[in-house]
């Protein structure tokens, strides 16, 4: 086994002691992966832990490699011991990962040959294992993190057609392990009778679940550019809100830019009760470079419009937006220095802030299944001083991200540390 | 881990007791809670379920545990008390002990009751802090320091 020789998170939390080690522990383990030792791969079979069918719908390739000749089954998100989840996909080995064993009932973390912690994974929820009425595996409708229920009600980018995918993306390229592992049922469009059982059968866990979270692929079609991506997205959340007494449920949809129209119809007709449309660039030439789809339906200033339009609809606070941290140095055309990178992402919390919109970062991974694999990813200080750097501007302009907390996403080191106020 | 004496595991199971967290701000500034839920789990360590990320006591936590910083539990029955320093060890934010103990809170404060959070602790060191324990501790130790002169065993009383 090697060791990286790049400055790790004990290095980097000697350079910036007022970020936890905790959580830079979290952006490595996001950044360089997860493998599991024969032992602990047995150990996340027990029922407890095995996650079964879930994750391939992310499309990193193939879910576990640790030398098996059959593919074992996934743990979920890793749990470190201050709560803070990971979302790393144990098993896909992408960029010297570190290794969780099991020895004497505890998950162990090393990396390389240095023991770093005890950890643990997220269980599995009660409702995997379980089918709708129509025969549907739950766990193809809905995911698990610690504490939400991820729905994909639509599993199709139609960015990718045409080749106008984000560069970074590698969703949905796995459709066929997907409908493999779903026995078959695994259409474009999931059934919203099939989205109302699984919730309500997830609810039915004492304190499983404390948010619900859409996202879908994109879709322009439609009279109004995404109005089939909003009907589908209303009916999905319709559904979902027939479990509830009340009008409003802890909820975000991860959108596209929607227009006024549109994002009044999903506020007024469900119970949602928060936004995202990510930007994943702020420069205006790297935007267009990176993310063509976007670019193409309908442009940079059209989705940050539907963010700023969107606050006056949910709320200040309610509305976020995420950049895919790291992707503005991929090359030939991104930046060339991580300073240039950091100011290009201040300048957007700033902005985003003064409008009441809470800008987040997450770690980016150059997956396999995109046109970005192989690129090199920025270094761990980078994301050290970015995330120090924007929770600084959200917290002058008092803005907090209680839909995308440690406890809820666990995918943003900058809501990490706002923990502590 | 310290092992904690059976009369300390007792009052910790005991719902009776009086339980106490003593916990210091990123400032410094002390801060003390009430935590009735606070017990010992089957592996020695100490639990107990906390209601609200946004509580005082949670950010203290939060900080004690990226810290690497001590907490103190007291605990009391009658003229008993009990102080225990101990390390956090763990924020459960899901999974089969934090569902023990919020069907636990269900079954006290009714179906709607909730918490966010279960801690555990892990302790350091203990020690007997009641008041009678710690007057022999005292007077073994130093046995002419302090008592004042006119207490009822000491001055020889007029017929």
């Amino acid at each position: 086994m090697t060791r990286s020789h790049e400055p790790g998170p004990r290095e980097v939390a000697a350079l910036h002691p007022e970020i936890p080690l905790f959580i830079l522990l979290k952006m490595d383990l996001q950044r360089r992966g997860l493998r599991l030792t024969p032992a602990a791969l047995e150990a996340v079979q027990d029922p407890l832990y095995d996650y079964s069918r879930s994750y391939v719908i992310y499309g990193q390739g193939d879910y576990v490699h640790t030398g098996h000749t059959a593919p074992k089954n996934a743990p979920g998100p890793l749990l470190l011991r201050d709560g803070t989840s990971v979302l790393v996909l144990a098993g896909a080995e992408y960029n010297n990962s570190y290794t969780v064993d099991h020895q004497d009932g505890r998950f162990l973390l090393y990396d390389g040959d240095e023991f770093l912690d005890e950890v643990d994974f997220s269980p599995r929820p009660d409702f995997y294992g379980k089918r709708t009425s129509r025969g549907t595996p739950m766990e193809s409708i809905a995911t698990a993190r610690p504490q939400r229920i991820d729905i994909n009600p639509y599993r199709f980018c139609h960015f990718w057609e045409g080749g106008n995918q984000c560069r970074y993306c590698a969703y949905f390229t796995d459709v066929t392990a997907s409908k493999a592992l779903a026995d078959g049922k695994f259409p474009r469009q999931v059934d919203p009778e099939d989205i109302f059982e699984t919730v309500r059968e997830a609810l039915k866990e004492p304190g499983r679940f404390s948010q619900i979270m859409l996202t879908s692929g994109a879709d322009p079609r439609g009279e109004h550019t995404f109005d089939f991506e909003v009907d589908r997205q209303i009916e999905a959340l319709q559904a979902i809100g027939r479990n509830f007494q009340g009008r409003r449920f802890a909820s975000e949809l991860i959108g596209c830019g929607y227009d006024k129209r549109q994002l009044q119809r999903l506020h007024d007709e469900t119970g949602l009760t928060s936004y995202c449309p990510d930007i994943e660039v702020w420069d205006p030439k790297l935007f267009d470079w990176i993310c063509p789809g976007k670019a193409k339906y309908n442009g940079r200033d059209w989705w940050i419009r539907s963010a700023l339009d969107a606050v006056d609809i949910f709320g200040p606070g309610n509305v976020y937006t995420n950049a895919v941290a790291g992707v503005e140095l991929a090359q030939p055309h991104g930046f060339k220095t991580l300073d240039e990178a950091l100011a290009s992402h201040f300048e957007a919390c700033e902005f985003f802030a003064k409008h009441g919109v809470v800008y987040l970062s997450l770690v980016w991974i150059p997956w396999r299944g995109s046109q970005f694999h192989g690129q090199p990813q920025p270094p761990l200080e980078f994301y050290a001083r970015l995330i120090k750097g924007l929770r600084d501007i959200k917290r002058a302009y008092g803005l907090t991200s209680v839909n995308d907390d440690y406890r809820h996403c666990g995918n943003h080191g900058d809501s990490d540390l706002e923990r502590i106020a | 881990m310290a092992s904690l004496p059976d009369e300390v595991l007792e009052l910790l199971r005991d719902p009776a007791s009086v339980k106490l967290l003593a916990t210091v701000d990123p400032d410094g500034t002390p801060h003390l809670a009430i935590r009735p839920s606070l017990t010992v789990l089957e592996n020695g360590e100490l639990a107990f379920a906390e209601e609200l990320d946004s509580s005082e006591l949670s950010q203290d936590l939060v900080h004690a545990i990226w810290r690497d910083r001590r907490v103190t539990v007291g605990v009391s029955l009658g003229a008993t008390v009990w102080q225990i320093r101990a390390r956090l060890w763990r924020c459960v934010i899901t999974g089969p002990l934090l569902k023990r103990f919020l069907l636990l809170a269900r079954a006290e404060r009714g179906p709607d009751a909730d918490i966010s959070t279960v801690w555990v602790l892990r302790a350091d060191d203990v020690r007997d802090d009641s008041p009678a324990v710690r007057r022999l501790e005292d007077a073994s130790r130093r046995p002419n320091a302090g008592s004042h002169l006119d207490r009822a065993s000491l001055v020889r009383r007029e017929a």
